[in-house]
């Protein structure tokens, strides 16, 4: 990698977008279980 | 108590950052920036300091690749040092992969390829030579020659065989390869 630290910061801050963060683990694992298990 | 509220902080900045705020985006990545250096330079304190800005780099950019699993509900730096141990795993297997392919070289060859600048090898360039320069040495030089050098017996074998001393056998042998060289060196 050449690129400056700084510069790299700059250039992620530039395309950062939202994201929606996942859900907790026990409502992830409920959703999983209730597509899985018929 | 101080790295509580740090760790707060950190923790807003990370959530506004993933809300899409550019701005605390770059403060939490400045902010962790020299932490992240210290944590690899302390852990891998035999690598150069562009290998560690290199490590660094690597876990800024993963950090921004999976920022959508932190959870907001939890610390920032325990998310963060597990990045960072993934990451540090993952240059010591590239290292050792790369280590693997590669052969160390201490000692260079020092003639080329090309049969005419190898000047030095291994089978006697001129054998007619040195079979008369073996020829003209006295019978208990030749015989040494013959039993030590050309048969490779050993000097115990030789000297049963001969019968004669050990002592006796290594004189006869290094008057032998004396006069031998000097043979073949006014030869050439």
């Amino acid at each position: 990698m050449t690129m400056d630290t700084e510069k790299l910061i700059e250039r992620l801050a530039e395309i950062v977008e939202p994201v929606r963060p996942l859900a907790r683990p026990w409502i992830r694992t409920t959703a999983w279980l209730l597509i899985a298990v018929p | 108590m101080k790295r509580q509220s740090d760790d707060q902080a950190l923790t807003t900045l990370m959530q506004a950052a993933q809300a899409g705020d550019a701005r605390a985006y770059v403060r939490l990545l400045k902010e962790i920036t020299p932490r992240l250096r210290q944590i690899v330079r302390r852990q891998r304190s035999f690598v150069s300091a562009e290998d560690i800005e290199d490590l660094v780099q690597d876990i800024l950019l993963s950090l921004h690749a999976v920022r959508a699993t932190y959870d907001p509900q939890r610390p920032f730096m325990p998310w963060l040092m597990a990045i960072t141990r993934h990451r540090l795993a993952d240059a010591a297997r590239r290292y050792t992969r790369r280590a693997a392919h590669e052969l160390q070289v201490e000692n260079l060859p020092v003639t080329f390829s090309d049969e005419g600048s190898n000047i030095d090898s291994d089978g006697y360039r001129d054998p007619e030579a040195l079979k008369q320069a073996i020829e003209d040495l006295s019978p208990a030089q030749r015989a040494a020659i013959e039993m030590l050098k050309l048969r490779e017996m050993s000097l115990k074998e030789a000297a049963a065989a001969k019968g004669t001393s050990i002592g006796a056998l290594k004189v006869s042998v290094h008057r032998a390869m004396a006069t031998l060289r000097k043979a073949l060196i006014k030869d050439s």
